[in-house]
């Protein structure tokens, strides 16, 4: 057996540790804001004094964006600081601190990896990415709201529908971001509410590329190993039906589920998930299945001829027969546009052959007539949505700041021995 | 005792990379693609300051989840310890220790292109490509420009033969030619599939874009069947028919005439270096290395 120090980084680690940069030297944490499947999100702010290294160019770049859309908000002076979103990835921790090695997840590493190649005005854009301590930081623009917010906000203010004007812009932009991910060939594939941010300024940014994947490779079988795929309510009925070859339009169907939930002010189809009981068999969403069918009637080999290809397919049998009732749930949310009903229906088209391509929907007829649809969704709102949350009790990062940012006595060792040499 | 990083340890280390790969019964993306992590890592960082063999499972393991066909850490490291037992950690903290500074040393940029797509794109663009219609427009001056860069650089003989295909062929018009499109045999896509595997032992695949790659190693397998179809007089000519309609295509579809031809010659140079291969000193060197750190 050979001696310890082949088997560890050695002296690479340490020439690492003393150049690198820590994100609470970059970032000053403000607060937290909420804390998602994969990870702890904190808003933070950038840090002044700390302009002098290579990734303050980046910021700065991305700063004059930020001031360039700013220019029609000039009261807005203190959200025109440079706000961020910083995901920290879960792992074993104590006070903060992870306390072990484990390898990435497979969802930080998805979300690494297409972070980094995507660059698009609905899409949340990344800053910069932070290893350090164990610890997985992401750092992305800071949006001030999201849709299930907004959508709170007006189902509480007494079921006051989203303006027109307002509904349209948000349903154009998330399209279009759609849209540059399914050309790039990238799926996101939990889309909900939740994960569609809007900044103050009234701009869509697609979130949480966790779960997404790239699907460019034709040596690859487009069956995926991984389960849990879009969040029930918003999941598309091939893929209830135990359908495994993942189009771009399992996504849109889900836009057609935020689309219903954007007018309604609740979700379209809220049914409860069937939990997994054994890890062997997964079961039948009967109950979503069912909320489904109870507004879009039974699904047929005539409206949906691959119907009876799909695994779980001997499921259907067990519903009753019920017809279509779109248009009248539309009537009953006290919808009339026929355009908007026409772009509805394509989106929650039964057959993914058939549903609308995204880059196709930002054309659509109801897109092309007034009123026309702006980069800023806000514009012209007579009031202002609530600012988004944030909680400044001690959880780990900034426990982590207040603690006036200790570093762990393990690598604390390595970089001080080696800094007494040099001095 | 000396090592440096020099195409003999780049054969080894490729060699370690695809056994483990077998091990793990990979495809061939998270291969090619682990690969390529290994190669960018080693631009940054010096053989000297790491231990390969732990680099090498940090680069498998990393290339599977970006791939989407991951393996537990445990797995890795336990087929890595079965290979290399001396110098793999039985302590998955350090594997996932070193894919955080693998990570950043990649600067995060993960997602890798490799030239087996292209391959398969370039083979139906081939068989269905009609040269009639292309006729007499295919008058291009990147085949001019291939003359000066030829002449330019110091060529072994197969390179000479090659680059003077290139060159001399680069005037004929697709009209003469009794060809409309090439359908490559297996054989030929099995030969080009090779030659872009083992193009990933040199620094092309992070220099030249994979579809250069893949087109040079299309060029270089029909070069080889028309060296062994000499003996066969029609058969000679029907390969040089090919050649020449390859040529034509690279010249009208205005790919990058320089690049292949660097591709070309980098690929044949790393052929000539490997039968001198040694893996005997580069094990012991390497071993050598890590015992005295
Ligand atoms: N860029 C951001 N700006 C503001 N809040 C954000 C941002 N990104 C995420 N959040 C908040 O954090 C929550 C969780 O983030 P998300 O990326 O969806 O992680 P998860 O994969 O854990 O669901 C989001 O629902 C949102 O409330
Ligand atoms: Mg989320």
């Amino acid at each position: 057996m050979a001696s310890n120090s082949i088997l560890t980084l050695g002296s690479y680690k340490n020439r690492k540790l003393i150049s690198k940069k820590t994100i609470l030297d970059t970032y000053k944490i403000l607060g937290y804001i909420a804390s998602g499947t994969y990870g702890k999100v904190y808003k933070a702010e950038y840090r002044s004094g700390s302009f002098n290294n290579n990734k303050t160019t980046t910021i700065n770049s991305n700063a004059n964006s930020n001031a360039n859309s700013n220019t029609n908000h000039k009261n807005n002076h203190d959200l025109k600081k440079l706000l961020f979103a910083i995901k920290k990835f879960k792992g074993d921790s104590r006070d903060g601190e992870i306390l072990h090695y484990t390898g990435l997840s497979q969802s930080a590493c998805r979300e690494i990896a297409l972070s980094k190649e995507l660059k698009h005005e609905n899409i949340i854009q990344l800053v910069e990415i932070v290893l350090e301590k164990k610890s997985i930081y992401i750092v992305f623009e800071f949006a001030e709201h999201d849709l299930l917010q907004i959508i709170h906000f007006h189902s509480q203010n007494g079921l006051k529908p989203i303006p027109e004007f307002s509904f349209k812009s948000i349903m154009w932009q998330i399209l279009n971001g759609v849209s540059y991910l399914h050309q790039n060939w990238i799926f996101h594939r939990d889309l909900k509410p939740a994960n569609i941010m809007v900044t103050y300024d009234g701009i869509i940014k697609i979130g949480d590329l966790g779960l997404a994947r790239k699907f460019d490779n034709p040596l690859q079988n487009f069956y995926t190993g991984d389960k849990v795929v879009v969040t029930i309510w918003y999941r598309a009925p091939e893929l209830l039906l135990g359908g495994r070859h993942y189009t771009p339009a399992i996504d849109l169907w889900a836009v057609g589920c935020i689309l219903a939930e954007l007018l309604a002010l609740r979700p379209i189809f809220k049914g409860e998930e069937a939990k997994i009981e054994n890890r062997r068999t997964i079961p039948f969403q009967t109950n979503q299945m069912f909320k489904i069918i109870e507004i879009l009637g039974k699904p047929t080999v005539k409206n949906w001829p691959t119907l009876d290809k799909y695994p779980e397919y001997q499921h259907l049998q067990n519903f009753k027969a019920y017809s279509n009732k779109l248009l009248t749930w539309f009537h009953n949310i006290g919808q009339s546009n026929s355009n908007l009903f026409s772009l509805l229906q394509t989106l929650l088209e039964y057959d993914p052959a058939e549903r609308i391509a995204a880059y196709d929907a930002l054309v659509h007829q109801y897109f092309l007539e007034p009123p026309y649809v702006s980069t800023n969704a806000f514009d012209g709102l007579p009031f202002k949505y609530p600012r988004r949350k944030i909680t400044t009790d001690t959880t780990d990062l900034l426990q982590l700041q207040n603690k006036n940012y200790k570093r762990n006595p393990n690598d604390l060792d390595a970089i001080s021995s080696r800094k007494r040499q040099k001095v | 005792m000396s090592i440096s990083y020099n195409i003999n340890l780049r054969i080894y280390l490729h060699k370690c990379l695809l056994t483990l790969s077998r091990k793990l019964n990979l495809k061939i993306q998270p291969v090619a693609t682990a690969q390529i992590y290994l190669s960018r890592f080693l631009i940054t960082v010096s053989i000297k300051e790491i231990n390969l063999y732990l680099l090498i499972a940090t680069c498998v393991y990393l290339a599977c989840k970006i791939e989407e066909s991951a393996h537990h850490i445990r797995t890795v490291l336990s087929e890595s310890r079965n290979l290399w037992p001396e110098f793999i950690p039985n302590d998955i903290t350090k594997l996932a220790e070193f894919e955080f500074y693998l990570i950043d040393e990649l600067e995060h940029c993960l997602v890798v292109h490799h030239p087996y797509k292209s391959l398969i794109q370039l083979k139906n663009v081939l068989s269905t490509y009609d040269f009639q219609i292309l006729a007499g427009s295919n008058e291009d001056t990147t085949l001019v420009n291939a003359n000066s860069v030829a002449n330019n650089k110091a060529y072994s003989s197969e390179n000479n033969l090659l680059a003077s295909t290139l060159m001399n062929n680069s005037g004929s018009s697709a009209s003469s030619l009794s060809i409309k499109n090439i359908q490559l045999t297996d054989d030929e896509i099995q030969a080009a599939w090779s030659f872009i595997n083992d193009s990933y032992i040199t620094d092309l695949p992070l220099i030249v874009p994979p579809h250069i790659i893949a087109i040079s190693s299309i060029f270089l397998s029909i070069f080889i069947s028309k060296k062994l179809s000499m003996s066969n007089y029609l058969n000679l000519i029907k390969q040089n028919e090919r050649l020449l309609f390859l040529i034509n295509f690279i010249a009208f579809s205005k790919i990058n005439l320089n690049q292949i031809i660097e591709s070309i010659q980098e690929i044949l140079i790393l052929y000539e270096s490997w039968s001198k291969y040694d893996e005997k000193s580069i094990k012991d060197d390497i071993k050598f290395l890590l015992l005295n750190r």
